[in-house]
C-alpha cells in the first residue's frame, strides 16, 4: 500500500506541459476567439452600412464580450492549475472545485440576473412612410438555462471527486516509484 | 471496486446531463417542419359583426374589409345563410350603403340573427386588420386579433401582449389594449383577442405631453413570453410612430386653462371630432375637423388640477359629454380617471404652470 500524501505534498507534483497547454487553450477560447468575433462583427456591421441602427445592439454585445473576457482571466490561471495536476492528485480536485465555483460566478457576472437586454434603433427602416418602427428593446431571459448549467457544474464537481478517488491509488503508486 | 463504479456512474450521469441539455435547447429552435417558418404571426380579425352596430360602424367595416380584400363579397348569417341584396364591391360606397340597409332589414325580420360575416365568391371569410366597434364621443373602440402559429417543438408559455399610446419623449405611457397571458401549444394556432379602447381626450393630451415638436402618434407594442418549458423567456417592446403632417400647435398652458390650437387637423383622430365635455367645474372642448385641431380645457378661473383631484378624491369619475339637453354622462373607471389626471399634471409641468 503506497504512503498517503497531504495536499501540500501533492501540490509539488505536476506537469508543466499539460498546464501550459490548458492555459493557452483557455486563453484562446476566453480572450482570442471573442476578440476575433468582436472585430468580425464590427467589420460586418460597417460593411453593411448599418452602423447607426446596429449601434446599440453592437454596444451591448461589446460590453458582454468584454465582461466575458475580463472576468474570464482568472479562469485561464485556474485552467492552468487544474491541468497542471494529474488525476488522483488532491490539488487537482481542489483547483477543479475552485474553477467550477468561479465559473458559476463568472456566468452571472457576464449575464447579470440571467438576462441580456438588447436595443435596436429602427427609425431609419421606413424613412418615407407614414408609419415607422422607432425602436425595439428586447430582453432575453435565460436564467432557467443558467441554473441548469449550475447544476451541471455541481455534477462536474462531484465527478472530479469520483475521478480523484478512482485514480488516487494509481497516482500514489506512480509517486512512490 | 465501489469507487470505480461510482466514477463510471458519475461520468454517465454527467455525459447524459450535458447531451440532454444541448439536445433539449437545440431541438427547441428547430421547427418540426424545417420548410416552414417556426412562428407565424398575423394581426387581423375575421369580418364578423354584430348586426346591432350602428349603420356608420357597419358601413366603415364593410367598406374596409372589401377594399382590403379587393374582390366583391356578400354578407352571411352565423347559420351560413346568404343575405339577399348584400353584394359589396370594392371602392363602391353605394353598394356598401345598400348592403348595410339589407342587413338591418333582414335582422329586423329575423331576430335570431345577431351577427353577419362577409365572404367572397369562393366562400372565404374576409379579414380586417382593425374592426371598428360602437364608440362614443370620448372613447373609440376597436377590435382585432393577434394569431400566432407555433411550429416550434415546445409550447409558448405566458404569451402576453399589450398596446400602449406614448408621447414622443416616451415619458407617458397609456395602455389602450391588453391580453391576459396565454399558452400556445406546439403545432397549434392561437388567437388572442385585443379590445382597443382609445380615450380621445387622453389621446390628445398624450400627444401634447412630449416635446411638442410634432403631433405624431406613438404606439408601444409590448410582447412577452416564455419558452423551453419556462427555462427561457423574452420580452420585446417595439415603439412605432404614425407620422403626422400636422405642424406643431400653439400651446398656451396656465394653471386654470390649457389651450392648444393648430390650423391643421390631426390625421390620427376622427375627422369630425367635436366634443364638449364637463368634468366637475372644468369644461373641455376638443375639435378636429377640416379647419384644424384644438383643445381648450378650463375657462381661466378654476385651478384645473385641483378641481380634477377633488372630483377624483370624491370618487366621482363621471364626464358629462355634450350640451344639455343632448348631454350624456360617461363614467370612467378609477384607473382611466387617474390616468387622465396624471396626464393633465404632466401637461402642466411640461408647460411650466
Amino acid at each position: 500500500m503506497p504512503e498517503e500524501t497531504t495536499l501540500k505534498q501533492d501540490m509539488r507534483h505536476g506537469s508543466w506541459g499539460k498546464g501550459i497547454l490548458a492555459g493557452v487553450l483557455s486563453f484562446i477560447s476566453i480572450v482570442a476567439v471573442p476578440l476575433a468575433l468582436m472585430w468580425f462583427l464590427e467589420g460586418l456591421v460597417a460593411s453593411m452600412g448599418a452602423g447607426d441602427e446596429m449601434a446599440e445592439i453592437f454596444n451591448t454585445l461589446n460590453e458582454t464580450i468584454w465582461r466575458l473576457m475580463i472576468y474570464g482571466i482568472p479562469l485561464i490561471a485556474l485552467a492552468f492549475l487544474t491541468s497542471f495536476y494529474v488525476k488522483g492528485n488532491k490539488a487537482k480536485v481542489l483547483f477543479t472545485v475552485i474553477a467550477l465555483s468561479y465559473s458559476i460566478i463568472w456566468l452571472f457576472l457576464v449575464f447579470p440576473g440571467g438576462e441580456l437586454p438588447v436595443s435596436l434603433e429602427t427609425s431609419g427602416l421606413f424613412p418615407d412612410g407614414e408609419f415607422s418602427l422607432d425602436s425595439i428593446s428586447l430582453t432575453l431571459d435565460f436564467l432557467g438555462i443558467m441554473l441548469l448549467l449550475v447544476i451541471i457544474m455541481l455534477l462536474r464537481m462531484v465527478l472530479s471527486y469520483a475521478v480523484y478517488k478512482s485514480n488516487r491509488e494509481k497516482y500514489l503508486k506512480k509517486l512512490s516509484e | 471496486m465501489h469507487v470505480k463504479a461510482f466514477s463510471v456512474i458519475m461520468h454517465a450521469v454527467y455525459a447524459l446531463a450535458i447531451a440532454g441539455l444541448i439536445l433539449f435547447v437545440a431541438l427547441g429552435f428547430i421547427p418540426q417542419d424545417t420548410g416552414e417558418m417556426p412562428l407565424d404571426v398575423k394581426l387581423e380579425a375575421e369580418s364578423t359583426y354584430e348586426v346591432s352596430e350602428s349603420n356608420g360602424v357597419l358601413e366603415y367595416n364593410f367598406s374596409d374589409a372589401v377594399d382590403n380584400h379587393g374582390n366583391p363579397a356578400e354578407a352571411y348569417t352565423d347559420a351560413g345563410v346568404k343575405i339577399p341584396g348584400t353584394m359589396i364591391y370594392p371602392e363602391d360606397d353605394a353598394s356598401v350603403t345598400a348592403a348595410v340597409t339589407a342587413v338591418k332589414a333582414y335582422a329586423a325580420l329575423n331576430p335570431d340573427v345577431t351577427t353577419v360575416t362577409l365572404k367572397d365568391g369562393d366562400g372565404n371569410v374576409l379579414t380586417q386588420m382593425m374592426i371598428m366597434k360602437e364608440s362614443n364621443e370620448i372613447t373609440t373602440n376597436m377590435y382585432t386579433e393577434i394569431s400566432i402559429t407555433n411550429r416550434l417543438r415546445y409550447d409558448l408559455i405566458d404569451i402576453a401582449i399589450g398596446v400602449d399610446q406614448l408621447n414622443d419623449s416616451g415619458t407617458v405611457s397609456y395602455r389602450v389594449a391588453e391580453c391576459p397571458p396565454s399558452t400556445i401549444k406546439t403545432g397549434e394556432t392561437f388567437s388572442l383577442p385585443i379590445d382597443i379602447s382609445i380615450n380621445s381626450l387622453n389621446s390628445a393630451l398624450i400627444m401634447l405631453t412630449g416635446s411638442g415638436d410634432t403631433l405624431s402618434m406613438y404606439m408601444g407594442f409590448d410582447v412577452s413570453g416564455r419558452y423551453l418549458y419556462g427555462l427561457a423567456g423574452a420580452s420585446i417592446y417595439a415603439t412605432a410612430v404614425f407620422e403626422s403632417t400636422t405642424a406643431a400647435p400653439d400651446v398656451d398652458i396656465s394653471a386654470t386653462q390649457i389651450s392648444i390650437t393648430s390650423t391643421d387637423p390631426i390625421d390620427q383622430l376622427p375627422s369630425d371630432l367635436n366634443v364638449t365635455a364637463t368634468i366637475g367645474a372644468i369644461t373641455v372642448t376638443i375639435v378636429n375637423d377640416s379647419t384644424g385641431f384644438s383643445v381648450v380645457m378650463g375657462d381661466g378661473t378654476v385651478n384645473i388640477v385641483d378641481e380634477l383631484q377633488d372630483q377624483y378624491d370624491e370618487g366621482d369619475y363621471t364626464i358629462e359629454v355634450g350640451v344639455p339637453p343632448d348631454n350624456e354622462v360617461i363614467t370612467l373607471t378609477q384607473e382611466e380617471y387617474a390616468q387622465m389626471l396624471d396626464l393633465v399634471k404632466q401637461v402642466m409641468e411640461a408647460g411650466g404652470a
